[in-house]
């Protein structure tokens, strides 16, 4: 039988009928089923067992409950928190200090002492009342404190969240020339509110949701309500909830991007990562959802498509000409860290016809000594420029110089001197790897590393021929993927002839339209001449109907 | 309508793009050799005649498009002339489809042997565009045709490159006799060799998925007038460039044209690099008409899902493409001298006397009275 299901499989492959789609109007997600939350006690002391009980108290030594009482409410309390991950003076003196010490104003007696202390004696600015025990623990573990009243079957979750944390910084993997210099952190809030400056849209939505049964990891969907697509948010959602409901640990987005996309087993991401607050804004205002995530630097950008993995942040804070020249240098580096070390084996091995013979001396001399085929030269040298690579960013940094040294010198220098590998070769594998490096983002250029290997084979097996025959398949490939039912060459194909930004994006004003694939609520980003002075007539016309709304 | 099928969807663009590569690539293969044959100097104006009659063939296409929409051919078939005719025609396009696949497949297979792989056995080539077209038909013409969509403007300039390099050789008294062998024969060698655009059947299966309904007659009458300025345009140039005579002994002439890209000491010699424009150009092409050969079968047949499909039809369709025994012999089964073959005769019935057919019925049973089955 299995024999028949792997065969189905093979003849369904390329199927589209159960893939989700932004088009597709009649598809439905069941809706998230709400779990019953489970009650807290009345009885204080049995509050006290549950809770010793969940964090495995005494034994457990992080988590301290504080048992004292409230002379106001003349009732016992308990405040629960976890050592290190909430801040002592908020809780000294803006929970202990006033309940302990503020004294009696009126009569107390029927009012829930909860309901109380929320309203009259507690002075922080972030209290939360709650009356379900897993907010209860998940507050504690978040770093807030959890207060529990005697004969109340409420508590109150007071914001006392004080770890250490790494401070804003500049970003790493992704550094400007021009524009903000200012990266995600690990701090939750931190990289939400850092969002929310680059869009102070009324309209944007950060919802909340903990992935992970066990890690409880923060996760923030991030998006403009009346611009990204109902749909497309119902899906984020639904996706992120059904890996929340059935994953034990999801530790960082690279985690949870493997578990949220579209075609998983695919060389090509399908989804973009970023480090820069200004960036995931710039794309949530287009209609794009973000999702950020407690404890990782890097945001995702949902859905993506080929061209975003061409574009910088930088290019659009450039003047055109500038913007769309880097644009273009990087679309050749692309190419030629894709396909560089193919072309030299097909050419040194099937076509030396195309040298001028001047080179093809110059080349055959240098070659001479050496006694490997020329693929098996590259393929070493590109395995040894991988190495490099790796222990470049494992290496520890005091030792991180000897990195240069070994490579310039041993595997540069001297494997020509030794004639393990020709000089021309080394060209090559430099200006691949200089391309490589060009390209903006981290795991699009990982996919073009690993290609290049498919590609040097198949060009040592067929020349120019099989270099066309693996373009052919990874075209075929990137054109059938969607990322989040958004056909992942769109704008170039399915065609979109009102988005322009596709590899050379036009000026600033002339892009009226939000990415239409994205199937935006409100299609209009600008209006169609910002700039009034240039085309007076319009100025005018448009000018004498404000004063008439007016 | 399959299942299957509908839920592919193509846009306009990608179908214009997929159709002219398919029309027009045979002009990378013996067809511009072919042209120089029948009409001389004057073979051009055989294929400019060819695409005004193909023109007036694809009108009964469009008409019965038009009458029963959201159908493809086929099961236009079925529902106008019933059982077993339908069966028959749609067995009879199956055909016309498979040997277009695989004569095309082996032309261009012994293409690349002559221009870049001379020691390269022939069966290694036909496997790799095999497993091309099996991949391609299992993701689908969707697929496809935004493949064509996005190559195409590249492999355009790639042939504009052509033309540009060889205009210094181009010398327009290579053109006369203007008339070639006269203008009877001409007229009647394009009417002979309507098969020179009988791809455009494959229009019929995929134009019901065409998103945009209303533009699909206009689509396919730009999609002729492109493939004829293109097939034209090419028959000048290897004539104009290389004279007649000469290009009646080329068995690839536009390979000989890529020979003549040079530039200056440094870039000179460059045909391999055009081996790209050679590929993806025959890649669209044959995929494209292995698609249409697939899911021609499939419909007759009434077969769901075609996919399973796709596997027994690759290999009939490599057994196919090795029975010429050598690549004169590939080359003259296309067989263009002034008796058409057997081969060519079926292309042009099948392209373009099947809609004819079905048009005359479909318009007897609206006029004449009788059943009809809409």
């Amino acid at each position: 039988m299995n024999f028949w299901n792997g065969l189905k499989k093979v003849f369904q492959f390329g199927a589209r009928g159960r893939q989700f789609s932004l088009g597709n109007k009649s598809w439905n997600r069941p809706k998230p089923k709400k779990p019953k939350p489970e009650p807290l006690f009345r009885d204080l002391e049995a509050n006290q067992r549950l809770l010793e009980k969940i964090f495995e108290l005494p034994t457990n030594q992080d988590v301290v409950i504080r048992d004292f009482s409230i002379p106001s409410l003349k009732q016992k309390a308990l405040l629960i928190y976890i050592d290190g991950l909430s801040d002592r003076n908020t809780q000294s003196f803006a929970i202990l200090q006033p309940l302990m010490i503020l004294g009696p104003d009126e009569a107390v007696n029927g009012k829930d002492p909860v309901t109380l202390a929320y309203q009259t004696l507690l002075p922080g600015h972030q209290l939360q009342k709650t009356a379900s025990l897993s907010d209860v623990v998940d507050g504690i573990l978040d770093g807030s404190s959890a207060l529990l009243i005697d004969g109340s079957d409420q508590a109150l979750i007071i914001e006392t969240k004080g770890w250490e944390h790494r401070g804003v910084d500049r970003p790493n993997n992704e550094p400007v020339v021009r524009g903000p210099q200012e990266a995600f952190v690990e701090s939750f809030r931190a990289n939400t509110a850092s969002v929310r400056r680059y869009v102070k849209d009324p309209k944007l939505v950060t919802e909340i949701f903990r992935v992970g049964k066990r890690s409880r990891t923060l996760v923030a969907v991030m998006y403009v309500k009346d611009i990204a697509n109902v749909k497309l948010v119902e899906e984020v959602k639904y996706r992120i909830q059904s890996v929340s409901e059935t994953v034990d640990y999801i530790p960082e987005t690279g985690t949870l991007e493997e578990y949220l996309e579209d075609h998983p087993k695919s060389l090509i991401p399908q989804m973009l990562s970023t480090e820069r607050p200004d960036r995931l804004g710039a794309y949530i205002r287009e209609g794009h959802v973000g999702v950020v995530m407690a404890n990782s630097p890097f945001s995702l950008i949902i859905p993506t498509t080929f061209t975003i993995f061409l574009h910088s942040a930088e290019d659009y804070y450039l003047r055109w000409p500038f913007g769309n020249f880097l644009r273009f240098i990087r679309s050749i580096a692309l190419f030629i860290s894709l396909m560089l070390p193919a072309s030299y084996i097909a050419v040194i091995n099937y076509h030396q016809e195309m040298i001028p013979t001047d080179l093809l001396l110059a080349m055959t001399a240098a070659r001479e000594m050496v006694p490997f085929p020329a693929i098996a030269e590259i393929l070493l040298m590109e395995f040894a420029f991988e190495l490099i690579r790796e222990a470049g960013v494992r290496i520890p940094s005091v030792i991180g110089p000897t990195i240069g040294i070994v490579g310039a010198l041993i595997l540069g220098q001297a494997a020509v001197a030794a004639f393990v590998v020709s000089p021309i070769l080394i060209i090559i594998i430099a200006i691949t790897a200089l391309a490589s490096f060009v390209v903006p983002n981290y795991n699009a250029s990982f996919a073009i590393r690993i290609l290049r290997f498919l590609f040097i084979i198949l060009a040592g097996f067929l020349g120019f021929f099989g270099i066309a025959f693996g373009l052919f398949l990874l075209i075929l490939h990137t054109v059938t993927i969607t990322s989040f039912g958004v056909p992942f060459m769109t704008p170039i194909v399915p065609y979109q002839p009102r988005n322009k930004d596709r590899v050379i994006r036009p000026r600033a004003y002339e892009q009226k339209y939000r990415p239409l694939f994205l199937r935006p609520l409100d299609w209009i980003r600008q209006e169609k001449n910002p700039r009034r002075w240039d085309r007076p007539q319009s100025s005018i016309e448009k000018g004498r109907d404000d004063q008439n709304e007016q | 309508m399959t299942k299957m099928s509908s839920e592919e969807k193509i846009g306009h663009h990608e179908a214009l793009s997929l159709l002219v590569i398919i029309l027009s690539a045979k002009v990378f293969l013996s067809f511009p050799r072919n042209m120089a044959l029948l009409g001389d100097a004057a073979g051009w104006i055989i294929v400019f005649l060819a695409g005004i009659y193909s023109l007036v063939g694809y009108f009964f296409l469009s008409a019965l498009l038009k009458k029963y929409p959201g159908k493809n051919i086929i099961q236009i078939a079925h529902q106008v002339s019933g059982g077993i005719c339908g069966k028959l025609i749609g067995a009879a396009l199956f055909l016309f489809f498979l040997m277009t696949t695989s004569l095309y497949l082996r032309q261009f297979a012994e293409s690349f042997i002559l221009a870049i792989l001379p020691r390269t056995p022939i069966s290694v080539i036909t496997i790799l565009f095999l497993i091309l077209l099996v991949y391609t038909a299992l993701l689908g013409v969707e697929t496809l045709s935004r493949v064509a969509w996005l190559l195409g403007p590249y492999l355009l300039i790639a042939l504009i490159i052509i033309f540009l390099f060889s205009l210094p050789q181009m010398t327009f008294d290579h053109l006369v006799p203007v008339l070639g062998p006269g203008p009877v024969p001409l007229i009647k060698y394009s009417l002979t060799h309507l098969s020179l655009f009988s791809e455009i059947i494959l229009f019929g299966i995929i134009a019901p998925l065409i998103r945009s309904r209303e533009k699909i007659n206009r689509i396919g009458l730009y999609i002729l007038g492109v493939a004829v300025v293109i097939n034209t345009g090419v028959t000048i140039l290897t004539t104009a460039v290389f004279n007649y005579v000469e290009t009646q002994k080329m068995v690839f002439p536009v390979f000989q044209l890529t020979r003549l890209v040079a530039y200056g000491e440094f870039v000179q010699r460059v045909e391999a690099v055009f081996v790209f424009l050679w590929f993806f150009w025959a890649g669209i092409q044959l995929s494209g008409l292995f698609y249409g050969a697939v899911t021609s079968f499939a419909q007759t047949f009434r077969i769901k899902n075609y996919r399973p499909l796709t596997l027994p039809i690759a290999v009939l369709t490599f057994t196919i493409s090795l029975i010429p025994a050598s690549m004169t012999e590939t080359v003259e089964l296309g067989d263009y001298t002034t008796s058409p073959s057997l081969i060519s005769n079926y292309y042009s019935i099948a392209a373009f006397g099947i809609p004819f057919l079905l048009w005359l019925i479909a318009f007897a049973k609206k006029h004449l009275g009788g059943v009809t089955n809409d």
